[in-house]
């Protein structure tokens, strides 16, 4: 397992490249002059081009790029371009506000969408299962920041339960996290409800029955342990996509995240900002793809021998 | 043990299935009787209703969909078909187990063979280890009401592995790391452990190739005359029943249409059922010099719209008028073998339906 | 049956918690709060106003540091910091003695040390063109500064109250303060007490401010630059004022305006708002389509159609009530048939088609209203949306067509503008203007005072208003919001800089 996961991790190196050069490319086609965005439209066109040549913007691209990463692999992300700051601990600073609310939003849909698709699958076809369906159906398809809008008109301003904006206390975890997670609430939903059809209907289960287990461990014990495979990861596959699309609930209820500051970023051109950020994103995509591979060859003992190679191995192993 | 006890009476069951477009009648009026340590072999074609009559008796008939809607199953002089749902808990893979057709797909795949034994171990317990209990001194007794002891589930568990002819270290093993044969004597293992009284087999070795199936069928075979459990062995193999069984049954369109002894069924020179002479005469003959097979013609009814009269009417190369007006009834050809046949019964026999 | 239960009891629970959590909407109007929570549009990159341009660090930097000057109810500079100064005879030094008995905010004494440091090193960050016109700052003990300039320059008082020339502790700078993220000695109202990068600024009050320790103690700057969130969280009493991305949209405005417990505050929005013609193209290069254009737009149109009227048309660069204003010039009136005489004259009768760069949605709207217009006089105007910041950068390189672009005045008087149409300095000159008429009259008018600056004033506006080098549209009307019971009592800066220590609770 560990000669798995050791491969997995090297990976690391050649999708950092690979990202970093897309962005770099990118975020430097776009149009804009940093030195005239930062000193302003007062600025004499003179001191523009001093400011532009400080940064460094008049050496040729794969230069820049290539001083770039020489700094990024000596963990030196650089300095924003605006405030000269140190890039990386402000990452470092903002990320786990980001990662928090990923990670609750993903736990509320699981924790959520598992059991109304279980309640769905054993109960089909009765009305818990069509309100859950459509639940579901309407969940996946809201756009999130009507959802967002409407929890905050509700929850804010007429019910005064929830506070509006910025992440001091639990509470105000609350929205954000059903705002992230409501899409991936419908996807566990329906995933769960059509994977716990398809393994209810497995022999398996008639033998379970047929051994006299209770209904209750048939369905939890046997059924769902075989249908939570294909719903861990996909969830998980999510995570990823939502650790890059914070962007917009971190605007609504003003949390101090990675999305917000990388889409500010991106705006005023800030590269370093943008490079590291993006560096970030990608080793956490990398390493979350990782968790959900192996947490799936946990669930799948198909998989874990695969990983783990021949069964004499295991045999030997079991035997002494 | 009373040899002679009659374990298993299933008394004039009709099952039905209720579709959305139609009533489907899998089971027409079966009467079955099994003793103690007997070997009955369900033998008919597929669609017969084998399946659907050995999961009545285990009550695992789809919810809401199938029915029993006439007719008593007793087993041990309980009436199974009025037994609540906690009752027959007890009673799944302890007093009677089943064993079904595909080991390729009956196992969990997340979970190791062994675990899956101790399972159901740890539902029922053994009746030996019961009865240990019982004669044991206070202080050696399990404290775990619920259920064996830890150790005593994993012995059993290895005892049980041997006896199928598996080596004990392979219980942890996952399914997808065992062969088919192996997988199916796990299931067998399974059903076997905690000593229940009967056996239901659905076509145990149909999914497996013939040289590991007479492995299992001899191994069940074994197991069965051992601990003198009854067996009923659904198949629509002959040879199967020959291995295995002690009295055979023939099943067509949900009712049985010929029963008796293996040597009376087997016997060519007897007057047989239409049906079974001409399943008899489909199975290929390796000795003699036939061009092409002889199957019986036509095919089985659709069970949600059966033929008036005899159900094997259409078919039968010697209907009658008779035939196709009303229902046979039983006719008992000697002690022990009976059929449901107009060509048999007497003139003025009753009416069966 | 079980469900249903839950169910029920589910439902009645939320009913209850909302019958007993519903209230009006309505501030904490205690008399006696001592604290605000501001919602700011950005995080500011900086606090360090010497070395920033955005007006985000201005209106930062406006609350934390004092200025020599700053400008009373008539727009007219007075002293501040300053007590009193004195010009010499050609406008070319001025020398200026500060007030007695002011202090930063940890209790140092403000001298004439701090000024010249403050200066120098605003000089020495040349953020600011008005640094330019310095030639030298000394201190004359510790109460007077003398400043020399590089040329006469009336209006430099207007310069100094910029927020480029706030004034820094040089002790507290040399001795190692952290100038652009935690600086907790200013000369200013407020202090940075805490900076929570991503979230928030934590202010605390100067009880040494020279006019007094504000009535504020504590001010939240929170950064929020969504206005709906800013605007849910002053409906739920979350937040008590609101600056939007300086000021509201019309919708916002309407719905406070609606809402129990909320109001609105106007502010004069000093951002002249005009389209630029390049006049290197060779079409704006004749000013007969230049005044055709001016009067083939209906301002009134564009400003219903863009800011749901929310603005003032405009004319000249410069409003009422700030220094340079004359009277008497009002928005060229809306003439179709007069444009298409100027087109008929102009040496493209039939018309032609060019690129118009809009950089805000509203600005595109300004863009929409204006194409359908310019239709009517056989001009095709195709719009190319692009962010402000590419704008800028395409403007002050020269390529473009035309775009809709807005420049507020930092200073208060209208010299602040001039450097768009001045033909030698050509940096600001946006539409390359080659007729120095224009900035000849305004570069005069800043070497005389008071009533002698008329004529060149005048020359210069008549020459706007006659040949059109930029198509002025609009001055837009600002409104920031807040919970009832917030009182602001002085009014609010230029570029909209509020100022905390005008505010109070009743």
């Amino acid at each position: 397992m560990w000669k798995y996961i050791v491969k997995r991790l090297l990976l690391l190196i050649p999708v950092v490249i690979g990202v970093t050069f897309l962005v770099f490319v990118i975020i430097n086609l776009k149009p804009g002059d940093p030195g005239r965005m930062i000193l302003g439209i007062s600025a004499t066109q003179e001191a523009v081009d001093e400011y532009n040549t400080e940064l460094g913007l008049d050496r040729p691209f794969l230069v820049r790029y290539a001083d770039y990463m020489s700094h990024l692999v000596r963990g030196d992300f650089g300095l924003s371009w605006y405030g000269s700051e140190p890039v990386l601990p402000k990452i470092l600073h903002l990320y786990p506000a980001t990662l928090k609310i990923c990670i609750l939003a993903i736990l509320f849909a699981m924790g959520v969408g598992i059991p109304l698709g279980v309640l769905s699958a054993v109960k089909q076809y009765s009305l818990a299962d069509r309100i859950a369906s459509t639940f579901a159906m309407i969940l996946a398809s809201v756009p999130m920041f009507w959802l967002c809008l409407l929890m905050t008109l509700l929850f804010s301003v007429h019910l005064k339960l929830l506070p509006s904006f910025g992440l001091t206390s639990w509470k105000h975890y609350i929205m954000p996290m059903i705002a992230l997670g409501s899409n991936t609430l419908g996807l566990s939903i329906r995933l769960t409800r059509s994977s716990m059809l398809e393994e209810i209907r497995q022999d398996y289960v008639r033998t379970a029955r047929a051994k006299g287990a209770k209904e209750k461990t048939v369905i939890f014990t046997h059924a769902l342990r075989n249908s939570l495979i294909p719903v861990v990861t996909a969830c998980g596959t999510n995570f990823s996509l939502l650790l890059g699309g914070t962007v917009f609930v971190e605007a609504v209820f003003a949390i101090p995240g990675l999305g917000n500051f990388l889409i500010t970023a991106v705006t005023k051109k800030d590269i370093p900002v943008v490079m590291g950020c993006v560096v970030i994103l990608a080793i956490s995509v990398v390493i979350i793809n990782l968790i959900i591979d192996i947490v799936y060859a946990y669930l799948d003992p198909r998989i874990k021998s695969k990983y783990q190679g021949s069964i004499r191995r295991r045999r030997r192993k079991a035997v002494e | 043990m009373d040899r002679e006890e009659t374990l298993l009476k299933i008394d004039d069951l009709y099952v039905k299935y209720r579709t959305v477009d139609d009533d489907v009648y899998a089971v027409n009026g079966v009467d079955l009787e099994l003793k103690r340590g007997e070997a009955v072999g369900i033998v008919g074609e597929t669609g017969a209703g084998k399946t659907t009559l050995a999961l009545s008796i285990l009550g695992l008939l789809p919810k809401g969909v199938g029915e029993v809607y006439r007719g008593d199953i007793y087993f041990k002089g309980q009436d199974l078909l009025n037994t609540q749902e906690k009752k027959m808990r007890e009673i799944r893979g302890a007093q009677i187990s089943m064993i079904f057709q595909d080991p390729m797909t009956s196992l969990n795949p997340v979970f190791t063979v062994g675990d899956q034994i101790a399972e159901v171990l740890k539902l029922h317990g053994t009746k030996q280890y019961a009865r240990e209990q019982e004669n044991a001194p206070k202080s050696d007794r399990n404290e775990n009401k619920a259920g064996m002891s830890r150790e005593a589930i994993d012995a059993r568990v290895d005892e049980i592995l041997e006896l199928v002819g598996i080596e004990s270290s392979r219980k942890i093993c996952y399914p997808h790391q065992l062969s088919g044969g192996m997988k199916q004597r796990i299931v067998i293992a399974m059903a076997l452990a905690c000593e229940p009284d009967l056996l239901i087999a659905d076509e145990p070795t149909t999914a497996l190739d013939v040289t590991i199936q007479s492995q299992v069928l001899a191994m069940i075979d074994d197991i069965q005359k051992r601990y003198n459990t009854s067996l009923i062995m659904i198949t629509h193999d002959f040879g199967v029943v020959a291995e295995t069984c002690d009295k055979v049954a023939i099943m067509y369109a949900g009712e049985i249409i010929e029963y008796g002894t293996l040597e009376q069924i087997f016997d060519r020179s007897l007057p047989h059922h239409p049906y079974t002479v001409g399943l008899f005469n489909s199975i290929p003959d390796l000795t003699s010099d036939k061009p092409r097979l002889e199957p019986i013609s036509g095919l089985t009814p659709d069970p949600a719209h059966l033929p008036e009269g005899c159900y094997f009417s259409p078919r039968c190369p010697y209907c009658t008028e008779r035939c196709t007006a009303a229902a046979p009834s039983v006719t008992q050809l000697e002690e022990g073998h009976i059929v449901k046949c107009h060509r048999f019964s007497a003139e003025s026999g009753t009416e069966g339906r | 049956m079980k469900k249903r239960k839950l169910t029920a009891m589910a439902l009645s629970l939320i009913l209850g918690a909302s019958m007993l959590a519903a209230s009006p909407v309505a501030a904490v109007a205690d008399s006696g709060r001592e604290d605000v929570r501001i919602q700011f549009y950005e995080e500011p990159p900086t606090a360090d106003i010497m070395y920033d341009a955005s007006v985000s660090t201005g209106i930062l930097g406006s609350n934390l540091y004092a200025y020599l000057f700053e400008l009373d109810e008539n727009g007219e500079p007075t002293g501040a910091l300053a007590d009193s100064w004195e010009w010499n005879d050609d406008y070319t030094a001025v020398t200026v003695t500060l007030k007695d008995g002011i202090k930063f905010s940890d209790g140092s004494e403000i001298t004439a040390e701090d000024v010249v440091f403050s200066m120098e090193r605003g000089k020495e960050a040349g953020f600011s063109t008005y640094f330019s016109y310095i030639d030298s700052v000394t201190a004359n003990g510790d109460k007077e500064v003398t400043f020399t300039l590089t040329q006469p320059y009336t209006v430099f008082l207007y310069a100094l109250t910029t927020c480029y020339f706030g004034i820094m502790s040089k002790a507290a700078v040399e001795g190692g303060m952290d100038v652009s993220k935690a600086p907790n000695v200013t000369s200013g109202p407020y202090y940075i007490d805490a900076w929570n990068m991503g979230s928030d600024i934590v202010l605390k009050a100067n009880e040494y401010y020279y006019e007094g320790e504000p009535e504020i103690k504590t001010a939240d700057l929170i950064f929020m630059g969504d206005e709906n969130t800013a605007l849910t969280a002053l409906q739920s009493g979350d937040i008590d004022f609101m600056m939007s991305v300086l000021g509201l949209s019309g919708s916002a405005k309407t719905q406070i305006e609606e809402t129990e417990g909320l109001h609105t505050i106007p502010f004069d929005n000093t951002a002249y708002t005009f389209m630029s013609l390049n006049h290197d193209v060779e079409y704006f290069a004749d000013v007969n389509v230049r005044k055709a254009i001016d009067c083939a737009i209906n301002r009134e149109d564009i400003i219903l159609a863009s800011v749901d009227g929310m603005a003032t048309p405009a004319s000249i660069p410069i409003q009422e009530g700030l220094g340079g204003y004359l009277d008497g010039y009002e928005a060229t009136a809306y003439d179709v048939e007069k444009a298409k005489e100027y087109m008929a004259e102009s040496a493209y009768p039939d018309g032609f088609s060019f690129t118009l760069l809009c950089g805000t949605p509203s600005w595109k709207k300004v863009g929409t209203t204006i194409q359908a217009e310019l239709a009517e006089i056989g001009i095709t105007v195709n719009i190319e949306e692009q962010e402000v910041g590419t704008i800028v950068t395409n403007i002050t390189g020269g390529n473009y067509e035309a775009a809709i672009i807005s420049w507020s005045n930092a200073c208060g008087d209208v010299s602040n503008l001039s450097p768009m149409y001045d033909t030698v300095e050509t940096s600001m000159n946006l539409a390359n203007i080659k007729d120095d008429t224009i900035i000849n009259a305004m570069n005069a008018s800043s070497q005389v005072t008071g009533a002698d600056r008329e004529p060149y004033l005048k020359e210069a506006y008549d020459a706007i208003m006659d040949t059109v080098p930029y198509v002025s549209i609009y001055w837009p009307d600002g409104y920031y919001a807040a919970a009832d019971g917030l009182n602001m009592d002085a009014p609010i800066g230029i570029i909209g800089q509020f100022l905390i220590k005008s505010m109070s609770w009743s």
